[in-house]
């Protein structure tokens, strides 16, 4: 079987693993404190209304009928309804799944184009200034928590110079959205050249995905810092060093190419925590992404988000792997995929 | 329109040194004159009139719906640009007039000649008469209050005398009952519009109404993006004057600290909520140039619920000590910044009724002492005390108590809430100790002690309170019209209540927004939920 039939059989597996989340999914709403019914009647409902709504959400049922009516509703497209924003949860992932997307993929950006390059740098100048100044880089990045990064950073470039825009989402105010092809705004303005909204949207992203960016830059440089020096030790690198090849064509060439196979790794981990992840970035800059939607619905034990919002991450996880799998095949001569 | 790779890279590339070179490609909102930009911490989470929840419900209901009659505001002497509500009195709103008959049993409504809701069609006691029915008939507030406050539970009791007369029919005549009225709940329908979207299974068409208005405000809303902003525009040819703002645009922003960095900047004109602000950071905004607070008392109560069905809280002598254990006196400066009142007693201190000079109770630890002693309960008494995450103050209310009931014999482990679960474990009766807050809609003793002190109210009497001859008060002087006999019936109500130590009496909120120098016109009513069709640059 080749590499069609490997991906045939991955894809395969992905099917147990969902319906596997689907019942963490739902179990989860079981297990955590708090009765929807409660939250969504109000303080000053009676005994008879919570009731009505029990019966309403289907709260009264036995938990294998609500199990089937939760599953049912997922292979229709219904992922039910946020009771904090009273449109459908699907809807609202319309609108925050590409919010919090674009926010990863900068901050990614962010981080590869600054960690791999401090990574290989302090890995050739090991000890020098410039190695102990990105291992301090590194060591602040962990350090400090996303939360005080993104005010420190809100602090100098919003309120004391006025370069950066007011935390208000992802447009100025009077900016029109791109038209929707991705959801993702930059990418959307590109391909629409609406400059406008390219150059708003640019502007908005900016101090997130730094705020972001330089918080996971820490284990990438490291990652690429480590492996560099392993692989600068190692024999071939040696034997090319002595057969008298161009220190940039073994540095950049040999050595870094396969420095990089563990890094796809540890960039999907990255992508994965990022998605999942970001709540307080996203709070500080009132970017209206997944983040802030699940900590509301966790806070009001909003089934239907809570229950969407784990299904996503579980789902997201799945395909990430199976992305790092099929790109280290790829990448790595030595793995073949059966 | 198609794009080569060249172009692309150039136009990213351009726009992002223009980015990284920090130029504001676009003005702000909040430099529009006729643009009110205010953040705050909510969304929508229904458009139904019967059932919101969330303040961004209830705010733009408010704005976009009228209700038959308002409450009416007057301008605060001393703050110019403010103006309150003031107790029993009204204005017309969709109802130009109203009349009483049967000494106040039923009220006529005079339906404002020539409005119309947006679909064109005229606003008529029909109308009205078919909101008010749905409201009693399916789930929601007025199903709750008309039937329990005001004796209407039945739709026979709204008559439509002609196309612009309706009348409410109660049992008996009511002073809540213009209040009542008042509320954002009886937003009236365009009946046709409603019908329009009902189905056999929702025949009030409430599934439709969660996203949709259905009838005519000041202002209509134009955008909705939970998370990001709520825009509302102002409605045209309505029959109120004009409002000087032409557009609102509420800023959802969930982080304090950008609320205050937004003030600071002037890139928003205020921030609003419960609470928008905490009370330290407004304390430092006061002073702020380019800005101002506002602030006045307020009905919000927040207090100490001691649950009486557990011990030793059934004892009232340990109620008692606690009551003499609160360091009010530190907790007003140092947790509310003088953003507070007081509590001196279970009644907010603005409503009729209310007698401040019955609570002995003072910060007294040796009284304390004295009390527990009494009570012979055997210390040290572990106990747990609820608060919800994210009410700031409660949090630190909650550490200056913990140090204060320790030393009358309390072992305190504070414990942190999300709302879901804090109102669950409330409900079942399993809190021991909790802050709790409440603020009633209509400013009135009985409503509010209907709620917080009987027997029956088993969501929201959080301290478990029962006394028959309480209760009796409470039924009696609900539908009690005289008032000094209403108004003398609440002193012995207060006198009873804080004779039991009901609560931990702790403070009223004080209103308090704060916002740019320029914008006025505020105005508050008593469910704190702002209006902004007065509002105005000066």
């Amino acid at each position: 079987m080749g590499f069609g039939g490997y991906l045939l059989r991955r894809l395969l597996l992905v099917v147990p693993t969902l319906a596997g989340v689907t019942v963490i999914s739902f179990a989860l709403t079981y297990l955590l404190p708090g009765n929807p019914a409660l939250v969504k009647a109000g303080a000053l409902a009676t005994p008879d209304v919570v009731r009505e709504i029990e019966r309403q959400m289907g709260l009264d049922r036995p938990v294998p009928v609500q199990y089937w009516r939760y599953v049912s509703g997922l292979l229709r497209g219904d992922l039910g309804e946020s009771s904090s924003t009273g449109r459908p949860v699907l809807e609202d992932f319309r609108q925050r799944v590409p919010a919090t997307l674009e926010l990863t993929l900068a901050s990614l950006l962010v981080a590869v184009a600054l960690g791999v390059p401090l990574g290989v740098l302090s890995a050739v100048r090991r000890d020098s200034l410039l190695d102990h100044v990105s291992r301090l880089l590194g060591v602040g990045g962990v350090a400090m928590p996303s939360f005080w990064t993104g005010l420190l950073l809100l602090y100098v470039f919003f309120y004391l110079l006025g370069v950066a825009p007011p935390p208000l989402g992802r447009l100025a105010a009077d900016v029109t959205p791109p038209a929707r092809l991705t959801g993702l705004y930059v990418i959307d303005a590109a391909l629409t050249a609406d400059g406008v909204a390219l150059v708003s949207a640019l502007h908005h992203l900016m101090l997130p995905a730094l705020t972001l960016g330089f918080a996971v830059m820490a284990p990438l440089t490291r990652m690429v810092r480590a492996t560099m020096l392993e692989i600068l030790e190692s024999d071939y690198v040696k034997a090319a060093w002595a057969a008298g090849l161009p220190r940039r064509r073994v540095v950049y060439g040999d050595a870094l190419r396969n420095a990089l196979i563990p890094v796809i790794t540890v960039l999907g981990v990255i992508f994965g925590f990022l998605m999942a992840g970001n709540v307080v970035v996203e709070m500080v800059y009132a970017w209206p992404g997944l983040g802030h939607y699940a900590v509301t619905a966790l806070v009001t034990k909003d089934p239907g988000p809570i229950q969407s919002f784990v299904l996503f991450v579980a789902v997201m996880y799945v395909f990430v792997n199976l992305a790092v799998d099929l790109l280290y095949g790829l990448a790595d001569p030595r793995i073949r995929l059966r | 329109m198609s794009m080569d790779r060249r172009s692309f890279l150039k136009i990213s590339a351009g726009a992002a040194a223009l980015g990284s070179a920090g130029v504001r490609p676009v003005r702000s909102d909040a430099q529009d004159k006729r643009t009110l930009v205010v953040a705050w911490d909510t969304d929508i989470d229904t458009l139904d009139p019967a059932q919101f929840k969330a303040i961004g419900g209830y705010v733009t209901i408010a704005n976009c719906y009228d209700t038959p009659i308002a409450w009416k505001v007057q301008p605060i002497q001393g703050k110019p640009g403010f103006a309150l509500s003031q107790p029993a009195q009204w204005e017309g709103a969709a109802a130009e007039s109203w009349a009483m008959e049967r000494d106040g049993a039923t009220i006529v409504l005079k339906v404002r000649q020539g409005l119309k809701f947006p679909s064109g069609r005229p606003v008529t006691a029909q109308a009205v008469k078919y909101c008010f029915d749905r409201g009693l008939q399916s789930p929601g507030y007025m199903r709750l209050l008309f039937p329990s406050l005001i004796g209407v539970k039945s739709p026979e009791q709204f008559e439509v005398r002609d196309e612009h007369t309706f009348a409410m029919r109660m049992e008996q005549p009511n002073p809540m009952a213009m209040d009542i009225l008042a509320l954002s709940n009886n937003a009236i329908m365009d009946p046709d519009e409603v019908k329009a979207h009902a189905t056999q299974g929702d025949p009030w068409a409430a599934e439709w109404l969660k996203r949709n208005i259905a009838g005519i405000g000041p202002y209509r809303l134009v955008k909705n993006e939970p998370g990001v902003e709520i825009g509302l525009d102002a409605t045209k040819n309505y029959w109120r004057p004009e409002p000087y703002f032409q557009r609102v645009v509420l800023k959802f922003v969930p982080n304090e600290t950008d609320r205050v960095l937004l003030l600071k900047r002037k890139a928003i004109d205020m921030v609003v909520g419960r609470p928008g602000l905490s009370p330290k950071n407004v304390k430092s905004l006061e002073g702020e140039q380019g800005l101002k607070v506002f602030t006045v008392p307020d009905t919000t109560c927040h207090y100490l619920a001691m649950n009486q069905q557990r011990a030793p809280f059934n004892s009232v002598k340990v109620r008692q000590a606690i009551n003499y254990a609160i360091p009010i006196q530190a907790l007003m400066p140092s947790v509310l910044f003088g953003y507070a009142t007081q509590m001196k007693s279970p009644l907010p201190h603005l409503t009729p009724g209310y007698t401040g000079n019955l609570s002995p109770y003072k910060h007294d630890i040796e009284k304390a002492r004295q009390l527990m002693k009494e009570a012979d309960v055997k210390t040290p008494i572990p106990v747990k005390l609820a608060v919800r995450v994210g009410y700031v103050t409660h949090e630190q209310a909650a550490v200056w108590l913990q140090r204060e009931l320790e030393k009358i014999g309390f072992k305190v482990e504070i414990v942190k809430e999300t709302d879901a679960t804090f109102r669950q474990v409330a409900i079942k009766g399993d809190h021991e100790l909790s802050i709790e807050s409440w603020q009633s809609w209509v400013n009135d003793p009985w409503y509010h002690l209907n709620f917080l002190m009987h027997t029956r109210s088993k969501f929201t009497n959080a301290s478990f309170y029962s006394n028959p001859v309480l209760d009796k008060i409470i039924d009696e002087s609900l539908p009690e019209t005289n008032s000094d006999r209403r108004l003398g019936n609440a002193r012995v109500a207060q006198k009873i209540l804080i004779d039991d130590a009901v609560w931990g009496f702790l403070w009223y909120d004080s209103w308090t927004r704060v916002m740019k120098t320029d914008v006025t016109g505020i105005e508050k009513r008593w469910d704190t939920f702002e209006r902004y069709y007065g509002a105005r640059r000066a």
